[in-house]
């Protein structure tokens, strides 16, 4: 058998039949033994950075490894952007890369690159495989590593003689990696000390961060919160681990975070932080996060314990057992969930921060867009974004209720990667509607993919957000560098649904407000991929929003806009 | 800030230096030596790395190391421990009387002459940092014509636990 087969092989005995991919010279072999195999499918896509982050679409929608293909030299340095874009938000992504033969290794050949070394910094671990016989064993070493503890993108580099040359061996029985076993139990005296902690305060709050969804214990979270009554704040990762309409869901935390989840951080007594790494767009300015709280913090990663922010205790470990080991003390000490003061207060804080996002007004309110996919859509379809001010859009107002149903570049921020996460969350989901909310700026950056959907009969839904502007840049031009709007103008050049008419779809184009539930419902209700252009107010601004370096307090704007956070006080 | 010795034991992999040099470059560790070799287990090396540092950066560094998939173990070899680096130096001699106290001196320093002839000397000297530092501070005045040294390497000393 070829090393070829044996990556094809390899790959299906550990659950991966679809890869996404590109060709080229130096994975020609591969593709070729793709060409043989039946029960393999690669999705040609139109750009390879398309392919990483489809991979990390399928990856972060279905829990499994997701894998992309790319040949040497432009092709695999194409994958970069999609690898760092998995690698900040820890999503399990396996990119195998073509090479070079090796006696062609260091002498700057036709499309050699260094991926070793440029993938170092943007991957959880990187491999080269220069001998056939060590297929099998680096792949499942790559994919226990890309799914293991705090997973991550891992580059496979392979040289050419590893795909023709033929298997000698047979594979090894286990494939053992370093750093990849099950997380030690957590000490029963932690549990006891986090229960009392959560026990005897007045004032305590839960935030969660993408680790819960990573760690798939989205189930005991929510029973956490049932039973001790608690508040709960979120990151952006974290959106769909909580039903956003629990009546203690406080929302999303941060620079354009919600007031109410702002203001329940900076009141708290206590806070337990879970899979949180504190990034600066979560925290502002960190001196002044949570200056009162006492803050105790768990995390499968102990880098992360006094990384950011300085904490008074901390617990390493599966957030998941960790969970069910303090769901078992706690149901021992808890009879019936207790009313405080706080958690009524939260409570109301949250109603009083919700604004009425059903505005009727031409242009289109983009709050009311988001508002009608909500209407539209079940609470199993997936809702991918782009990057900008749509996203914080979807970010407030979508509904989400179950995890991995709310897919987003949040620590790479990465422009164009909503529609290839869409396609990958659909090849991920096959049952489920996809549904892109994109920008006009974002969608572009990978619209060669509606080819890959026509061509693949994949159907992901893009809702673009069309206001002609870089919109977040804009914002910020407007709000700090008083309306000097260098380069942030789109114009009204590109035609959406022309754009579609190009690859043999339909677009369709809203500019009111009423035509906007028609359009969704014809889009999802078609077979093919339908891009819906809806032209919203140009100059709308997200907020609230922190300046720059600002602290958490120092939010402005948004639904109790005049009022600031002494609103929350009567 | 204070001087820092760790060391870490890695599997013998291909590329584990470049990525544990990566780590340090992208976390800001300005790393004053570095000395790599094998140990006593078969398919493990030995990095050790000495830096200036304080307290807490240098426990979010162990536990950015340990992420390291090829990265077996890290310790901290800052206290109770043997300390050692090898030094190289070629002096250039002028002068029966300069070679005379060159001599002298690497004797009080307990150092080791490994050449000389009419124009030059080669010394070697196995020490502490700190008394390498001394003996290139009187060599100083002499002319130098090249230093070169291994990096810092430790062992933790007998009285204290292993690793
Ligand atoms: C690849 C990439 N380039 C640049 C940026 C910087 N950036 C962040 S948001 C944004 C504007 C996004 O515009 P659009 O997609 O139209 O969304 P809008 O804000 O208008 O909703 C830009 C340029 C980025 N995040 N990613
Ligand atoms: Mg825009």
């Amino acid at each position: 058998m070829k090393g070829s087969q044996m990556i094809l092989n390899t790959l299906k005995d550990n659950g991966v039949n679809t890869t996404f991919g590109y060709p080229g010279g130096s994975v020609i072999p591969l593709f070729d033994a793709v060409y043989n195999d039946n029960e393999f499918r690669n999705i040609l896509v139109r750009h390879e950075q398309a392919a990483a982050h489809a991979a990390d679409g399928y990856a972060r929608a279905s829990g499994n490894v997701g894998v992309a293909i790319a040949t040497s030299g432009p092709g695999a340095t194409n994958l970069v952007t999609g690898l760092g874009t998995a690698y900040y938000d820890s999503s399990p992504v396996l990119a195998f890369g073509g090479q070079v033969s090796v006696n062609f290794l260091g002498k700057d050949a036709f499309q050699e690159s260094d991926m070793m070394g440029i993938t170092l910094p943007i991957t959880k671990h990187n491999f080269q495989i220069r001998n056939p016989d060590d297929i099998n064993a680096t792949i499942r070493k790559a994919i226990k590593i890309a799914t293991s503890r705090r997973p991550g993108p891992v580059y496979v580099e392979l040289p050419k003689e590893c795909q023709v040359g033929d298997i000698t061996k047979p594979n090894p029985k286990t494939a053992e990696v370093l750093n990849c076993g099950p997380m030690p139990r957590a000490k029963k005296e932690d549990i006891k000390k986090l229960a009392d902690g959560l026990l005897n305060t007045q004032a305590p709050l839960i935030l969660v961060g993408g680790g819960v969804l990573l760690a798939n214990a989205s189930g005991q979270i929510n029973k956490l919160i049932e039973l001790l009554n608690i508040p709960v704040a979120t990151t952006l990762m974290a959106k769909g681990v909580i039903p956003d309409n629990h009546p203690l869901n406080l929302g999303m935390i941060g620079m354009h975070g919600r007031k109410s989840a702002n203001y329940a951080i900076m009141n708290a007594d206590l806070i337990v932080v879970l899979g949180c790494r504190f990034s600066d767009r979560i925290t502002g300015d960190t001196d002044a996060f949570a200056r009162d709280a006492k803050i105790i913090q768990i995390d499968i990663d102990s880098s992360e314990i006094n990384k950011n922010i300085d904490i008074d205790m901390s617990i390493i470990g599966d957030v998941k057992s960790i969970l069910d080991d303090l769901l078992a003390v706690l149901k021992m000490k808890i009879k019936s969930p207790k009313q405080t003061d706080w958690s009524k207060k939260m409570k109301k804080i949250k109603q009083l921060c919700c604004c009425d996002i059903d505005i009727g007004k031409t242009p289109i309110d983009p709050r009311k867009v988001i508002k009608e996919i909500n209407a539209a859509i079940k609470d199993t379809d997936i809702v991918t974004t782009g990057v900008g001010q749509h996203q914080m859009y979807a970010a407030h107002f979508l509904e989400r209720k179950y995890p991995r149903t709310f897919i987003t570049s949040g620590g790479f921020g990465t422009m164009g990667s909503g529609f290839p996460f869409a396609i990958g969350a659909k090849i991920a989901k096959p049952d489920v509607e996809v549904i892109d909310i994109d920008g006009d700026g974002s969608f572009i950056m990978n619209s060669q993919e509606l080819a890959t959907c026509k061509e693949e009969n994949i159907k992901a839904t893009p809702v673009i957000l069309n206001n002609n502007y870089l919109g977040m840049v804009r914002q910020w031009l407007e709000i700090f560098y008083g309306r000097r709007y260098s380069q942030v103008g789109l114009g009204n050049t590109t035609d959406f649904v022309k754009m579609a008419d190009a690859y043999g779809l339909e677009g369709i184009l809203v500019e009111k407000p009423s035509e906007i539930k028609d359009a969704l419902k014809e889009a999802m209700g078609n077979d093919e991929t339908t891009i819906v252009n809806i032209m919203i107010e140009k100059e709308s601004n997200i907020l609230p929003m922190l300046p720059p370096g600002g602290t958490l307090k120092e939010a402005f704007g948004g639904c109790m806009e005049q009022a600031g956070y002494e609103c929350f006080e009567k | 800030m204070k001087t820092y010795i760790i060391s870490i034991l890695v599997a013998d992999e291909p590329g584990v230096l470049l990525k544990l040099c990566g780590l340090f470059v992208r976390r800001g560790f300005n790393i004053n030596t570095i000395a790599v070799g094998s140990t006593e287990k078969k398919g493990l090396s030995r990095i050790m790395i000495t830096l200036n540092s304080d307290g807490k950066k240098i426990t979010q560094l162990k536990k950015q190391l340990i992420k390291v998939i090829d990265v077996v173990g890290v310790s901290d070899l800052t206290e109770n421990t043997i300390v050692e680096e090898l030094c190289l130096i070629k002096l250039g001699i002028n002068g029966e009387k300069e070679r005379d106290e060159i001599i002298n001196n690497v004797n009080l320093f307990k150092a080791k002459i490994i050449d000389i002839n009419k124009t030059n000397i080669i010394i070697q000297i196995t020490d502490r940092p700190n008394k390498i530092k001394n003996f290139i501070d009187v060599l100083s005045d002499y002319e130098i014509v090249k230093i070169t040294r291994t990096g810092t390497v430790a062992i933790k000393d007998i009285g204290t636990n292993n690793n």
